[in-house]
């Protein structure tokens, strides 16, 4: 048990011999981890509640940014380039997303 | 742990530290814009604050990781993010507010004035009632 939960330390850690700032800047990344949550529920709330169109397009904008963030993070942690190709694409499909909400208003001519 | 904090500074601390300063403060607007949604009265200074996440949050992460990881394939892909997010981002938010603007969203009643409902009501401005945004029924139809 205690080789098992070494072995899956080790994995997360990347056995990489990090000095003390390695320990800050992973600490700073798992405090990052909460603080995109805080920002993935105060989005959501918006989208959800969002009185106009308008506020739910940008509560969806913004959240397109959230995941960027989260991909970065992850990159910075896992030390690995998997997960830095999503930051280009999510970045992309959210201004997809934000032009095309922008042209749904604009057609529907209301913004409720 | 004491042998840890034993302070043995390397170069890859030193990286390290200061990759953590810029990521907290990429954090920092991240987590001020997302805060914005909620403490300003209108879309249209909602938009304000969700740039921030974009121009400096964003900025300031990509930094971070480019700092840390310090390969030329992390860097040129951060540029392009970067570049790509510096465009999109005011051409999103500017589609949004002309669109919502166009849907008749009413400002927040301190707000100063309305320039572009001045500018529609003065035919020299060339700025019509649709400007750019097709209507629904409008559609040109195939014939």
């Amino acid at each position: 048990m205690n080789l098992l939960l070494a072995a899956a330390t080790s994995a997360v850690t990347h056995s990489s011999e990090g000095g003390w700032g390695r320990d800050i800047l992973w600490t700073v990344v798992d405090i990052g981890i909460f603080v995109l949550g805080i920002g993935f529920v105060l989005c959501l709330v918006r989208l959800v509640k969002g009185p106009t169109l308008a506020d739910r397009g940008i509560a969806s904008d913004l959240l397109a940014m959230q995941v960027v963030g989260l991909a970065i993070l992850l990159t910075i942690r896992l030390e690995t380039l998997v997960y830095f190709d999503a930051v280009l694409i999510v970045a992309i499909l959210g201004f997809a997303s934000t032009a095309a909400f922008a042209q749904y208003i604009g057609r529907r001519r209301a913004v409720v | 742990m004491a042998t840890m904090l034993a302070l043995e500074t390397s170069v890859q601390d030193v990286v390290d530290v200061t990759t953590a300063v810029v990521l907290l403060v990429g954090l920092f607007f991240m987590l001020i814009g997302a805060v914005s949604l909620h403490r300003l009265p209108d879309a249209y200074n909602r938009l304000h604050g969700a740039s921030i996440c974009v121009t400096l949050g964003l900025t300031c992460m990509l930094v971070a990781a480019a700092q840390e990881l310090g390969s030329a394939a992390v860097v040129s892909k951060a540029l392009i993010t970067l570049v790509f997010s510096f465009v999109a981002s005011p051409i999103g938010s500017h589609l949004l507010a002309k669109a919502a603007h166009h849907g008749g969203l009413e400002q927040w009643e301190k707000t100063l004035g309305d320039e572009l409902a001045e500018d529609k009501t003065n035919p020299s401005m060339g700025c019509t009632d649709d400007s750019g945004i097709p209507r629904a029924d409008d559609v040109p139809s195939a014939a």
